[in-house]
């Protein structure tokens, strides 16, 4: 009947319980583990100090993405890949050589992009508490460990 | 009587690119800079634009930021954010040295 139709359903019918995430999307806490396990996947690069979250984007576009605590993983995803392209058709125009790394520095949590021809583009955040030289190093590690 | 060694063809092909800062308006124009003259007004214009939307783009996704780095192989680019615009460094990293004689 139409006017069924018309009845509102309670707020809880109508919130799942789970995030709707799209099908091009792994859990944001895929990588996380049973409690006890010793962390694997991207939970395992979560154990370097002052690591916020990790974003793990493969090369093909449409392949999932990986993520470890963090929210609003498509929106970065999309903005990491731009960004990555951008920076690097500017060192294009420069002629100054591959993008080695992106590094963002803000008052809430810092950021940086580094890229890997055979697995991608990781992005990682950080704890506002490091300085500018504690990210860079820490990401270092943090990528070398993902890309080998 | 010495051979010149040819340099290395990628290092050779790269633009020669300059030390100095410069800053930009929120709408990408050059405000003042300290980049010489001979560095192209298009490509500092250029990095300017795209400083402005990596800062952007990255408050859009709730990462703001009010500094940025970026690195390449024989360039550095650093930029602060100031009220929309940008202040932005530029720095050629030095050739690498032979190793020192002992």
């Amino acid at each position: 009947m139409a006017a069924q139709n018309n009845i509102p359903l309670p707020d809880s019918a109508q919130v799942p319980d789970e995030p709707i995430r799209p099908a091009n999307c792994a859990s944001p806490e895929a990588a996380s583990q049973s409690p006890g396990a010793a962390p694997t996947g991207l939970a395992a690069l979560g154990r370097f100090d002052g690591v916020a979250f990790v974003l793990a984007i493969p090369p093909d576009d449409n392949a999932p993405v990986d993520s470890w605590k963090l929210e609003n993983y498509t929106d970065v995803a999309y903005w990491a890949r731009d960004t990555r392209r951008r920076l690097a058709e500017l060192g294009g125009s420069l002629q100054a050589g591959e993008l080695a790394g992106a590094f963002g520095f803000g008052p809430r949590e810092h950021w940086a992009l580094r890229a890997s021809e055979e697995k991608g583009l990781l992005c990682a955040g950080f704890q506002p508490e490091l300085s500018a030289e504690e990210v860079e190093q820490t990401m270092k590690l943090v990528f070398e460990q993902w890309a080998s | 009587m010495g051979v010149l060694k040819q340099p290395d063809a990628a290092k050779s092909a790269r633009r020669r690119l300059p030390g100095g800062a410069f800053t930009v308006d929120s709408r990408g124009n050059l405000v003042s800079s300290t980049v010489p003259r001979w560095f192209p007004e298009e490509l500092a214009l250029r990095i300017g634009g795209d400083i402005l939307a990596v800062f952007k783009g990255a408050a859009a996704v709730r990462l703001p930021c009010s500094q940025l780095r970026v690195q390449y192989e024989a360039f550095s680019i650093s930029a602060r954010e100031m009220r929309g615009g940008a202040i932005i460094f530029l720095s050629p990293k030095p050739a690498a040295r032979p190793p020192a004689l002992s």
